[in-house]
């Protein structure tokens, strides 16, 4: 045996079937750890289902690692140290405060039957004070605005210290100002925390601006993959996005304009 | 790092106030002096409370009662107060845990048919029962309700989570109809043993009974193995109110700490019903009381919901044996007087919020 680099994430083979119908097929995706990994993809190619396989979220077959150990082989709170996971449009409890949200962050740590240690409470307020959130510790999540609450939901995944973040449409909800401060916000952490990221994008030029590569994921499979210059091609998205597109070359990578079809 | 920020107070997690487990407990004293010194007979207060002391070994106070009054307090008030605190805080508790196990604030025992479920099964001990006069309720009692309770949640549950709708509502529409059709084979059973049906009648309608200590004794170890198991897992419901995917993310195991929850609120829920009768709305009223005055952290909800339940039930029922005096009110008929509005009232804000 060679002393192959561990992969953050890496899955041979993995399929998913949700009530039967095939949702992941085949999928073979790595991730190097400190990468940042983007999923693209038109609606419904399973971009969604991909990540929360990874999580170990949904029942999947074929072969899934995090950190060189099979998904199947950790046990879930062990998981939850190494994988933190956004959901796309995260439930916000009634009445619960910004800084109890983030504690719940810190449920791997937490005994069973037990509660937070100070180390936990410290945590959650480091990871308070890094995201600029501290003035709203108090304040209940319901009164949050859209960008504030995707700082928190963020905020709550790192209380997991996990190495391994994956964001399900980050920016989905938010304008465009929100949409560059989270990214940025999530690249600073991945260089000074050490993080490794996968997420999913439906706006292309801010995909191939932050990531370091892309996966274009169709129908459930993988149909290309490489740096945001090689995926993000006219033909390439007119074949699996069906988009009518000019691709201009900009600093940061490659920005995919819509235009009409002639 | 950055220095501590200033100017901030530091935040800290929800947790029980000690101001607020202080009052919890300050209500359950007076509300139990408040049932042993008022009825029929008015005692003294402050006799009661000397009396209460001298209960404690080593305590010998002048309580200035007379032999009558003091055994009238200990055999039979004291046990019809003990009882009354045990069903409220067992009714609360459960409200509150199923609320946070279903994420649906219209959640109660009486509304999820794990009451009718529990009348069902004590219906079918007193009626089935070998015959003779029925003077204390079978030790059987509870455990049968406890298999009436949980066949009825469960019922609910499977036919709540089969359909598309997850709105609140549907889950309070699934417990009525199995209500409904357990209250059916409950009027079937009766019928069929026309001699029990007063005696199952009367403990239909809700009371805090004249069995002096036996209930107390019946349902005691039931209550205290709810308490502690809600109360280890408190934090669970908290974890859980993020939604069953994103639980699992953070580590827990969703389903199986529903199933313990469930359990155990419906065990403490069918011990209570076992003694006391269908007794609705207290686990509606008390734990949303308690959300707004206290916070939604199911760690402050539980334990506070079931020390003022106890509180509630014992001033309820203490309303219910003097407001029409002689005659005692179905304490069932004074809950659902006050919590027929409750509930309209949370059912208008949560479509509001949640629909």
């Amino acid at each position: 045996m060679t002393d192959a680099p561990v992969h953050a994430v890496q899955t041979t083979g993995l399929r998913v079937a949700l009530n039967k119908v095939r949702i992941i097929d085949e999928v073979d995706l790595t991730v190097a750890p400190g990468e940042w990994v983007t999923v693209i993809g038109p609606n419904g190619a399973g971009k969604s289902t991909l990540l929360r396989a990874v999580a170990g979220l949904v029942p999947s077959t074929g072969t899934s690692t995090l950190f060189g150990t099979a998904t199947t082989r950790l046990r879930r709170r062990e998981r939850a140290r190494l994988v933190a996971m956004v959901a796309q449009s995260p439930a916000v409890p009634p009445g619960m405060g910004v800084f109890d949200y983030v504690l719940l962050g810190r449920t791997p740590y937490i005994p069973r039957l037990g509660r937070e240690s100070a180390a936990d409470l410290a945590a959650a307020r480091e990871i308070l004070d890094r995201l600029d959130l501290l003035g709203f510790s108090s304040r209940p999540l319901t009164t949050l605005s859209g960008g504030e609450l995707q700082r928190v939901f963020l905020a709550r995944a790192l209380a997991q210290g996990a190495r391994l973040l994956l964001l399900d449409e980050p920016t989905s909800a938010l304008d465009i100002g929100h949409q560059q401060e989270v990214m940025e916000l999530v690249d600073t952490l991945r260089r000074d925390g050490g993080l490794t990221v996968l997420t999913t994008m439906h706006d292309l030029s801010i995909a191939g601006a932050y990531a370091d590569r892309l996966v274009l994921l169709a129908e459930g499979r993988v149909v290309a993959t490489g740096t945001p210059r090689q995926v993000l091609t006219e033909a390439l998205l007119r074949t699996h996005y069906h988009a009518s597109v000019r691709v201009i070359d900009g600093e940061d990578g490659p920005l995919v304009v819509p235009v009409r079809a002639r | 790092m950055k220095a501590p920020v200033r100017g901030h107070t530091d935040p800290r997690p929800a947790r029980l106030r000690p101001v607020w487990m202080v009052a919890g407990i300050l209500a359950v004293l007076l509300a139990a002096i408040a049932g042993l010194a008022f009825g029929p007979v008015s005692l003294p207060p402050g006799g009661v409370a000397a009396e209460m002391l001298n209960l404690i070994p080593g305590v010998h106070l002048t309580s200035g009662l007379s032999e009558r009054e003091s055994a009238l307090l200990t055999q039979l008030r004291l046990p019809r107060v003990v009882l009354g605190l045990l069903v409220g805080a067992m009714l609360a508790l459960g409200g509150g845990c199923y609320q946070g196990v279903f994420r649906n604030p219209l959640a109660d025992p009486y509304l999820l048919g794990v009451a009718a479920g529990a009348g069902l099964g004590v219906t079918a001990v007193i009626t089935l029962r070998p015959g003779g006069e029925l003077t204390t309720l079978p030790i059987g009692a509870p455990l049968a309700a406890f298999a009436g309770a949980l066949g009825a949640v469960g019922m609910t549950y499977l036919l709540a989570a089969g359909g598309r709708d997850r709105s609140p509502s549907t889950l309070i529409l699934a417990g009525v109809a199995v209500s409904a059709f357990l209250s059916a084979g409950q009027t079937f059973l009766m019928q069929r043993n026309a001699d029990a049906i007063r005696e199952v009648y009367s403990w239909l309608l809700g009371r805090l009974g004249t069995a002096g200590w036996h209930d107390v004794r019946l349902i005691l170890p039931y209550a205290v193995v709810t308490a502690v198991v809600v109360l280890l897992q408190r934090r669970d419901l908290d974890v859980l109110s993020v939604g069953d995917e994103e639980a699992a993310g953070l580590g827990l195991h969703p389903q199986r700490s529903r199933y313990v929850l469930i359990g155990a609120a419906t065990l403490g829920t069918a011990a209570a019903v076992s003694v006391s009768g269908l007794i609705g709305f207290v686990g509606i009223i008390v734990p949303h009381a308690v959300r707004l005055l206290a916070g939604s952290s199911y760690r402050t909800i539980l334990p506070l919901s079931m020390l003022l339940g106890g509180a509630f039930l014992a001033l309820t029922d203490l309303a219910a044996r003097t407001v029409a005096a002689p005659a005692e009110i179905p304490i069932g008929v004074v809950t659902a007087f006050f919590g027929a509005p409750f509930f309209v009232l949370v059912l208008r804000t949560t479509k509001g919020a949640a629909l």
